[in-house]
């Protein structure tokens, strides 16, 4: 194997491939990022078994060849190489890729790409295409909202529903909720349909990857409904998806609401992160209390101090005193991506809604925090 | 005396003979005689002396030399005419609980050390109830009239003073130590007077030549600190001279949780262990919901036979004040650590507790739990440890309702077929 490629094109390629490289593994050639050339020019592919990312990077090449490359230190060695052509050249019988770049002349120790682990078949199955950025950005409104506990794996997922015109994304770790509907063009015959859980992890690399240069993001379903491919022109990214039963999260959506508050996004945001400094040591709770024309924000954290703040809002209903995780509130509005914020409620020991102002394509659950009042 | 003098001014109050005070008061054939507190009730209500200790002893029994902590059996050597009552924690308490009201007509400012032992901070009660000492002498007249229960105050400017001075002329005593006073009130004194001077410290300064608390303050503090260490050197120096500016704190949210019980016989039956468990863990929860908190760690305790001693934590994936999942941890953590061999003690404890509990989008199921539990919990109020508990947590006693035992029945009919 012998070819020429850019090394910031290279460095930049292995970044987004490494994020599948598991750091602990006991299996060592994960560790290592396989090295192939192909129609494309290189071909970059790393494994967890669960996350494969693969990637192709344009390059001259003279000679066919494959290998693996220690993951880390190739992506920390081209990372620090100045922006030069940088040619790479396999010695098969001993497995030593020679890197000639600039002034350096290299030679790193790989592993037979025969010990590679086989990877998943190619997306064959039925797909859908999706705008790039609104994927991206749906995925950064629902993921947040995923558990991180194992003990509840279906959990760690997001819920990703195939309808006629319509891709919904859900994610919820029992203690909030968070929905995006995102509207695709109907994808025919071919498009998958029914739902899947895709580890939340790996849907946000797949919207770390998601760049201006990758518009479209064809998602397919393998047919064995196992795997989940996200196909973008130079890239594709499959993972292993979560068994199980998702809760039936429509069922937690309420209905109405005995009161609703309206005010500026941004400046609840503000406030409600300045209020929290004074929960940390209290389970991070806030405090909302609502009034005539007012939305007061109280921290209180006992032998350290409280905070009290009233923002102007417009308030419909009855008068509540609710408790939130300030975290909870805090990722949900930043997901909100308008000017305005409608919260509303059911007394303090029921679900509250944060939802856009203007759109109805978002909405976010929170269960409260009981307190003593 | 000015009442002038007093810029801070601290009463230890001290209840004399507490729990035996409390049974002669309820048992009038109990007045005037040796009353040991210890034991338990067993299930046909006999009393269980074997492996107890004496909790508590009147002061007629006292004289005949039986002391706090003293077995049982050896106890009854030294008093045989003892009369031996089970501990009843619910009338200590209610009592207690009317004691510590009483106080709290005259400061906010409590710090209960047990159910019968608080700090009272009078410093800002004087313009309103007049000199400490007369504040200690009316709570003395109607904590006695209110409750007929005797104590012993001591009234100083700290803490460690104060309560030196409640110990000092017990039982039924008022004593006061002047503002400029606590010095020289200490100095003659014995060293194993002050709190938290203990034998191996006693020891250690005996050893240098020291008896009283006058010679301990006179030692120059470094020669201490060599001896006693750092800390505990210059916190011993400075109380025997009576300096202790700590504060008498109202208690806010507990550290910890926990209730443990030592079996009357060794238990290896798993079913018994269980039920044991449940009704340990119903207890701390019902304590955690009584305060509104919440833990997010379980621990289990258990020691064997042969007094091995294990304890097991585990962290809850979100804080919870559910007797089920409470018992659920500490029934797993048992399950991954007993050996099997046979238990004679069992610990349930909840520690990192928080005031609030995040609830859950999906959990119909534990919205029921939770009103169980509170309902289990206005039943507990009412009819205390005969109240109903959760099915594992009472172990099938088959008893009718007149308390007859209709196991035997059973076997009986078991064995006509």
């Amino acid at each position: 194997m012998k070819c020429t490629v850019s090394s910031s094109a290279l460095s930049s390629s292995l970044s987004l491939v490494s994020r599948a490289v598991s750091p602990r593994s006991t299996l060592p050639i994960l560790g290592n990022v396989l090295v192939e050339t192909g129609d494309e020019g290189l071909r970059l592919t790393a494994t967890n078994l669960d996350l494969t990312i693969s990637v192709a990077v344009p390059a001259e090449v003279a000679s066919e060849g494959r290998t693996t490359i220690p993951a880390r230190l190739l992506t920390e060695y081209v990372g620090s190489l100045l922006d030069a052509p940088c040619t790479l050249e396999l010695n098969p019988s001993t497995q030593v890729l020679r890197l000639v770049c600039g002034i350096h002349r290299t030679n790193i120790h790989g592993i037979d790409a025969i010990e590679f682990p086989p990877l998943p078949p190619r997306d064959t199955g039925a797909g859908i295409e999706v705008d790039g950025p609104a994927l991206a950005a749906a995925v950064t409104q629902t993921a947040m909202a995923a558990s991180g506990d194992e003990a509840r794996p279906v959990l760690t997922g997001v819920l990703v529903q195939f309808d006629a015109d319509r891709l919904t994304l859900v994610a919820t770790d029992g203690h909030r909720l968070a929905v995006k509907t995102l509207e695709v063009a109907g994808g025919g015959e071919d498009a998958p349909t029914g739902s899947i859980i895709v580890p939340a992890r790996h849907l946000t690399e797949v919207a770390r990857a998601i760049t201006p240069a990758r518009p479209v993001v064809r998602v397919a379903v393998s047919p064995s409904r196992n795997q989940v491919f996200f196909t973008m022109p130079d890239l594709e990214i499959s993972s292993r998806l979560i068994e199980g039963t998702y809760p039936n999260y429509a069922q937690v959506i309420p209905g109405e609401s005995t009161t609703t508050v309206t005010l500026p996004t941004s400046a609840l945001l503000r406030e409600t992160r300045t209020v929290s400094v004074l929960a940390k040591d209290a389970a991070n709770v806030v405090r909302l209390r609502t009034g005539d024309g007012t939305l007061t924000l109280l921290a209180q954290t006992a032998e350290v101090g409280d905070d009290e703040a009233p923002l102007e809002a417009s308030v419909n209903g009855d008068d509540l005193h609710i408790a939130f995780n300030a975290r909870y509130v805090l990722d949900a509005l930043a997901a909100v991506d308008s000017d305005q914020v409608q919260l509303s409620f059911n007394g303090p020991l029921s679900p509250g809604v944060i939802r856009p102002v203007g759109t109805d394509d978002y909405l976010c659950i929170i269960m409260p925090v009981r307190v003593p009042m | 005396m000015t009442g002038g003098d007093w810029t801070r001014a601290i009463i230890h109050l001290d209840l004399d003979a507490f729990y035996a005070s409390v049974e002669q008061l309820r048992r009038p054939e109990l007045r005037g005689q040796p009353v040991i507190v210890g034991g338990w009730s067993d299930e046909s209500g006999r009393l269980q002396t074997a492996r107890g200790v004496v909790s508590a002893a009147s002061y007629e029994a006292r004289r005949w030399g039986v002391r706090s902590a003293m077995p049982l059996a050896t106890a009854l050597r030294l008093c045989p005419q003892a009369r031996v009552v089970p501990v009843d924690f619910g009338a200590y308490r209610a009592a207690s609980t009317q004691v510590f009201a009483l106080a709290r007509t005259y400061t906010p400012v409590v710090e209960p050390l047990s159910l019968d032992e608080a700090y009272l901070d009078v410093t800002a009660s004087q313009r309103r109830f007049g000199a400490p000492r007369s504040i200690a002498a009316e709570l003395r007249d109607r904590i006695l009239d209110t409750t007929r229960l005797h104590a012993s105050f001591g009234v100083a400017t700290a803490k460690v003073v104060a309560k030196v001075a409640s110990d000092l002329r017990k039982p039924r005593g008022l004593v006061v130590v002047e503002p400029g006073e606590e010095a020289a009130f200490l100095a003659p004194l014995a060293l194993r007077t002050l709190p938290g001077l203990g034998p191996a410290a006693e020891r250690a300064l005996q050893g240098l030549g020291v008896s009283t608390l006058g010679q301990l303050a006179a030692l120059p503090l470094d020669v201490l600190q060599r001896r006693l260490g750092q800390a505990a050197g210059r916190m011993l120096w400075e109380r025997a001279r009576g300096d202790d500016d700590s504060a008498v704190s109202v208690p806010g949210r507990p550290k910890s949780i926990s209730r443990e019980e030592t079996f009357a016989h060794d238990l290896d039956d798993d079913d018994a262990l269980n039920a044991r468990l449940q009704e340990l863990a119903a207890d701390v929860g019902r304590r955690l919901r009584q305060g509104g908190w919440c833990a997010r760690t379980v621990t289990l305790r258990m020691r064997y036979s042969d007094f091995t001693t294990l304890t097991r934590q585990l962290s809850l994936p979100a804080p919870t004040e559910a007797d089920l999942a409470i018992a659920g941890a500490a029934r797993g953590l048992l399950e991954n650590c007993w050996t099997g061999s046979p238990l004679r003690l069992l610990g349930v404890g909840v520690s990192g507790l928080e005031d609030a509990s995040q609830l859950d989008l999906f959990a119909r199921r534990v919205d029921r739990d939770t009103r169980v539990d509170h309902m289990l919990d206005q039943l507990h109020g009412r009819f205390g440890h005969s109240a109903p508990r959760r099915g594992a947590a009472t172990t099938l006693r088959d008893l009718d309702f007149r308390g007859d035992d209709l196991r035997g029945l059973g076997q009986h009919s078991a064995d006509e077929r």
